[in-house]
């Protein structure tokens, strides 16, 4: 859930579904979009639970819990399969929509997903005030 | 991968359980399904299996399972120390018996406690058996008792595994 944030906040240097497609036989070694990484993954480091990569190898420019967090399986995937969740926080963020009436009856898991939604976007927004105030006083 | 919530606590799903003599599997196929919920995963499962339909609970169910169960007289010392204790089985033996006697006391209170939950979680997930109404009170006259806690404990999974977002889900 954390990984759409800070997939979508590093850009072009985030993990995406672009770089499998150009580089063959990344899409296997990234899990076949949702599976477990497989051996020969760039930067994959291993424990007895398998293959993970960090989450700031994923997606550099991210937050600090996110930045430690082992990647078990391909986070683009992951977002990918919870769009309607996503979709539904935006459009509560918007205005255009509110949660329960997206979701009249939620789940606890429901609500955990757009808690971590809404506390990585605020850090991710957060983020990106905090460097544009530094590139303002430096002149960039 | 988990990934496997539901997110509404209207919707259902149907569950069999791991020692249903219409059941074989092996031990990893086993903890594939616990944690995955798809049949697919179990090695095979007989016409005749038992279907349990469990919901996902809502916020407000899960804090009354809580609260039904003790939430606001549990021991926190049982709490800290159920935290703390070492995962492996001999070390953790080990460290049990050089408890003081209130610290296993404290630590059975707060297991007692555990206990209550899922019981309470399932009072508010179990929808039905074999497509009709079902009670915990059904699930707990199950016997052999080894049997009635693996329906209980696996149960209780697939409701925390559809309830809550998990870690993979964050």
């Amino acid at each position: 859930m954390a990984a759409s944030v800070w997939l979508g906040h590093s850009g072009s240097r985030a993990w995406s579904c672009e770089q499998c497609q150009a580089k063959k036989g990344l899409r296997a070694l990234r899990g076949n979009c949702g599976g477990p990484f497989k051996r020969g993954l760039p930067l994959a480091q291993q424990d007895d639970q398998g293959l993970y990569v960090l989450g700031y190898r994923v997606a550099p420019d991210c937050g600090e819990d996110f930045s430690d967090l082992e990647i078990r399986s391909c986070p683009v995937a992951g977002a990918n399969r919870l769009a309607s969740i996503i979709q539904a926080y935006r459009r509560h963020r918007a205005g255009l929509a509110t949660i329960k009436e997206t979701y009249p009856s939620p789940s606890c898991a429901l609500l955990e997903a757009v808690d971590v939604l809404h506390s990585n976007t605020e850090e991710a927004i957060h983020r990106a005030q905090e460097r544009a105030m530094k590139e303002a006083k430096h002149g960039n | 991968m988990a990934l496997n919530f539901l997110t509404s606590s209207k919707q259902t799903i149907d569950v069999v359980v791991t020692c249903d003599s219409e059941v074989s599997s092996t031990t990893e196929q086993r903890s594939a399904y616990l944690s995955s919920g798809d049949l697919g995963d179990l090695g095979e499962v007989g016409e005749n299996a038992t279907r349990f339909t469990i919901k996902a609970l809502s916020p407000s169910e899960r804090e009354e399972a809580e609260v039904k169960a003790g939430a606001y007289s549990r021991s926190e010392l049982g709490r800290m120390l159920w935290i703390e204790a070492p995962s492996d089985h001999s070390e953790r033996a080990r460290w049990h018996h050089d408890l003081s006697d209130d610290e296993r006391s404290a630590m059975s209170q707060y297991q007692a406690y555990l206990n209550r939950v899922y019981l309470e979680m399932l009072r508010g997930g179990l929808t039905h058996i074999n497509g009709e109404e079902a009670s915990v009170e059904q699930v707990d006259m199950i016997r052999p008792d080894s049997d009635r806690l693996t329906v209980i404990s696996e149960l209780v999974a697939h409701i925390q595994r559809i309830s809550l977002l998990g870690v993979e889900g964050k």
